[in-house]
């Protein structure tokens, strides 16, 4: 049986499926053609893109409550 | 950054691939290459899509369709098609002084989206405004239109600089220059778009050249025409 994940794997996963959704967004925004595209990919996937690297980042100081990697 | 649109679709999709990879396994970071992969694939390359994607979308904002696309600029896209040299506007677009697809862009360059972080600022609340529906009757520009835009391309031409207009006046190139004198608002090429006296004027139809006159070109009327202009 396989190790419970730590909190840098579940905040590393959390990063991966937000830049999943962010990457989604921006592809949208590439094809459509209006100036709301502009507005999609800034504000959506750009807070979206934002909030996974301050995931990733952020999984990087974390640290187990007690007997962590 | 120009990059074509295939690519930088290609460029986020693989960095999706990187992402699922790390969703599915994020026991890789446990290894050091597994950290070097999560840092390269949650940091790096999703900071240089938001780079590349910001940049391909102020490039097509540049566009003239993108312009146009909002319905209160209806009219001046209209402007650009009237037969009439006197319309500055027209005999620019008409005679790809500027290029069609940039037209909007190449004389308002520092216009909302175009110029720095205000104007840029500025550019969103436009499209914001456009589809609130509270857009204002008239527009105008935020500051007087600066001559730099016109002598980007003709100031150095000689048809600009021998011109009777500018070069028999004393001072009158220094004016242009130094910005007291106005290329548009001194009562010399004054009609710009004049989107309130559209109803009545002939338009040129690129698609039946023929059942109109060719625009003349105003370089002969007033020196002013860039002397690389493709006519």
């Amino acid at each position: 049986m396989s190790p419970p994940p730590t909190i840098m794997e579940r905040r590393i996963r959390l990063s991966a499926l937000l830049l999943l959704a962010a990457f989604a967004v921006e592809i949208f925004s590439f094809l459509w053609k209006s100036p709301l595209a502009f507005f999609l990919f800034l504000i959506v996937g750009g807070l979206l893109a934002l909030a996974a690297m301050g995931a990733f980042l952020l999984s990087l100081v974390s640290s187990e409550p007690s007997g962590g990697r | 950054m120009d990059v074509p649109l295939w690519m930088l679709i290609g460029l986020v999709v693989v960095a999706a691939l990187l992402a699922v990879v790390l969703l599915v396994a994020p026991t890789i970071t446990r290894t050091t290459e597994g950290k070097i992969l999560a840092f390269a694939g949650l940091f790096l390359v999703p900071a240089f899509v938001l780079y590349a994607g910001a940049s391909e979308h102020l490039e097509r904002s540049k566009s003239t369709d993108f312009c146009l696309s909002c319905h209160i600029m209806t009219p001046y896209g209209k402007s650009l098609r009237v037969n009439d040299g006197e319309y500055v506007a027209a005999a620019h677009f008409q005679n790809n002084r500027v290029p069609q697809d940039h037209a909007c862009y190449s004389c308002h360059t520092d216009y909302a989206l175009f110029g720095g972080i205000r104007s840029k600022l500025r550019g969103l609340r436009h499209v914001l405004v456009n589809y609130s529906g509270t857009a204002p009757d008239t527009i105008k520009l935020y500051q007087p239109y600066n001559n730099r835009e016109c002598l980007h391309c003709h100031g150095a031409a000689r048809s600009f600089l021998e011109a009777s207009a500018h070069a028999d006046v004393e001072g009158s190139i220094a004016g242009l220059k130094a910005g007291t004198t106005s290329c548009i608002a001194s009562g010399c090429h004054d009609v710009i778009h004049d989107v309130r006296g559209l109803e009545n004027v002939e338009l040129w139809d690129p698609a039946k050249p023929a059942e109109t006159a060719p625009v003349p070109s105003t370089a002969a009327d007033s020196g002013a025409a860039a002397p690389q202009a493709n006519e």
